[in-house]
């Protein structure tokens, strides 16, 4: 059972550090900010979602559990609002240019 | 073990990079934002060395609310406006060199006192029974040094108030109304903050937390308020305002006055240190969120505001 549940975690983890290093290289490699910020906010969903999980199987304390999951959904919730709130700006700053035109 | 000693080798690394390339930002905005990875980077190497307090206070305050600040400050004098032009290179290559050599200095004693016995951790932990905290690090804050601690305060309190009398009437330009999402996250996310704050300041007592890093995440939640649709704070009564803000001050203040019949400046008697504690930690847990929160919209431009703003 023991090794079961440590080989999910270590599936989980892996899969989310590869999450995190696909979401670094768009980062990276992306043309322009919105699809940046695409690839970050796969990064806080996905990928810290597979990490956490990954480290909820190591825990017995249900409490932790809950901490982590806690983690996770403020997480979510700050990065897609911080998303929706550049993206604002951004738009409107290009609506702002197509006006001036 | 190994993989211990690279991970650290790669932070220290970065953390050296990424000073550097934060001198070497062309604009005040890219600056602040690379300030800020380099806070949650130190936040990491502090966590490291077991110093989980000093992981949290760096990260909340050093990351989150000097950035906040400073981003806020931005706001007034532009992100992209390029630094204006370069130090003499006759004050930067002596500031570089004594910088480096100071660095030097520093490894060297450290290097030197790696395996003497560890200062006064023994002595800090064999009267923890008496200090009214289980946890080493609040004792050490909160009681031993807490003279300390009462500077610190004060020179916080003094902070806030050179920015709140300095920032004239509002002058920033107002936040445009922010939007449907904005507000259900504000509805989900400010009970949490009032969940945690309280526990932040309680948990101190027995493991990581306190009085600093509680405040910061208050002035963290009153940053947000003032970004928000109702940006209520600003509407307080100033005697409100100031109240809090010397709350913590003035009582640490009648705390050490109170203690002067037991012979000593801050000597809690041991049966009462837990409560005395308890009593500074909530008050200061305030103020400092107050005086962050006033720092921010002074920074902001927003102070002294008209409260009406369009939502």
């Amino acid at each position: 059972m023991m090794i079961i549940l440590d080989l999910l975690s270590i599936l989980l983890i892996c899969l989310g550090l590869f999450f995190f290093f696909a979401s670094a290289v768009g980062l990276l490699r992306f043309p322009d900010t919105l699809c940046r910020m695409h690839a970050l906010a796969k990064a806080d969903n996905l990928a810290l979602g597979c990490v956490i999980l990954g480290a909820m199987y190591q825990q017995d304390d249900p409490l932790v559990i809950g901490k982590l999951f806690l983690i996770w959904a403020v997480t979510l919730l700050s990065s897609a609002t911080g998303g929706f709130l550049l993206a604002q700006r951004i738009r409107r700053k290009f609506l702002a240019r197509e006006g001036e035109v | 073990m190994t993989t211990g000693l690279v991970f650290d080798a790669v932070l220290a690394f970065s953390l050296v990079v990424l000073a550097i390339i934060t001198l070497r930002q062309r604009t005040p905005g890219e600056a602040v934002v690379q300030l800020m990875i380099f806070g949650l980077l130190l936040a990491l190497s502090w966590l490291r060395v077991d110093a989980t307090d000093l992981a949290l206070t760096e990260a909340a305050i050093g990351s989150g609310v000097t950035g906040a600040l400073l981003l806020a400050a931005l706001r007034r004098t532009g992100f992209g406006k390029p630094f204006p032009s370069a130090v003499s290179a006759w004050l930067r290559y002596p500031v570089t060199i004594g910088c480096a050599l100071l660095g030097v200095v520093l490894s060297l004693v450290v290097m030197h006192t790696w395996d003497s016995p560890a200062g006064l951790t023994d002595l800090a932990y064999a009267h923890l029974k008496e200090s009214g905290t289980q946890n080493p690090v609040t004792a050490v804050i909160l009681n031993y040094r807490s003279i300390d601690t009462l500077l610190e305060i004060g020179v916080l309190l003094v902070a806030a108030l050179s920015v709140y009398t300095l920032s004239g009437p509002a002058s920033g330009t107002p936040v445009k109304p922010p939007g449907p999402i904005f507000r259900f996250y504000m509805r989900i996310m400010t009970p949490i903050f009032w969940l945690v704050v309280p526990y932040m300041v309680w948990v101190g007592g027995r493991a990581p937390g306190g009085a600093f890093q509680a405040g910061a995440l208050l002035s963290g939640l009153g940053a947000l308020t003032l970004l928000g649709p109702s940006p209520w704070p600003l509407r307080l009564k100033r005697r409100v305002v100031r109240w809090g803000l010397t709350l913590g001050f003035s009582l640490f203040l009648a705390a050490a006055a109170w203690m002067w019949q037991y012979g000593n400046l801050l000597a809690y008697p041991p049966d009462q240190a837990k409560n005395w504690i308890l009593l500074i930690e909530i008050a200061c847990t305030l103020s400092i969120g107050i005086s962050l929160t006033i720092m921010f919209a002074g920074c902001a431009g927003w102070l002294h505001e008209d409260p009406k703003r369009a939502s």
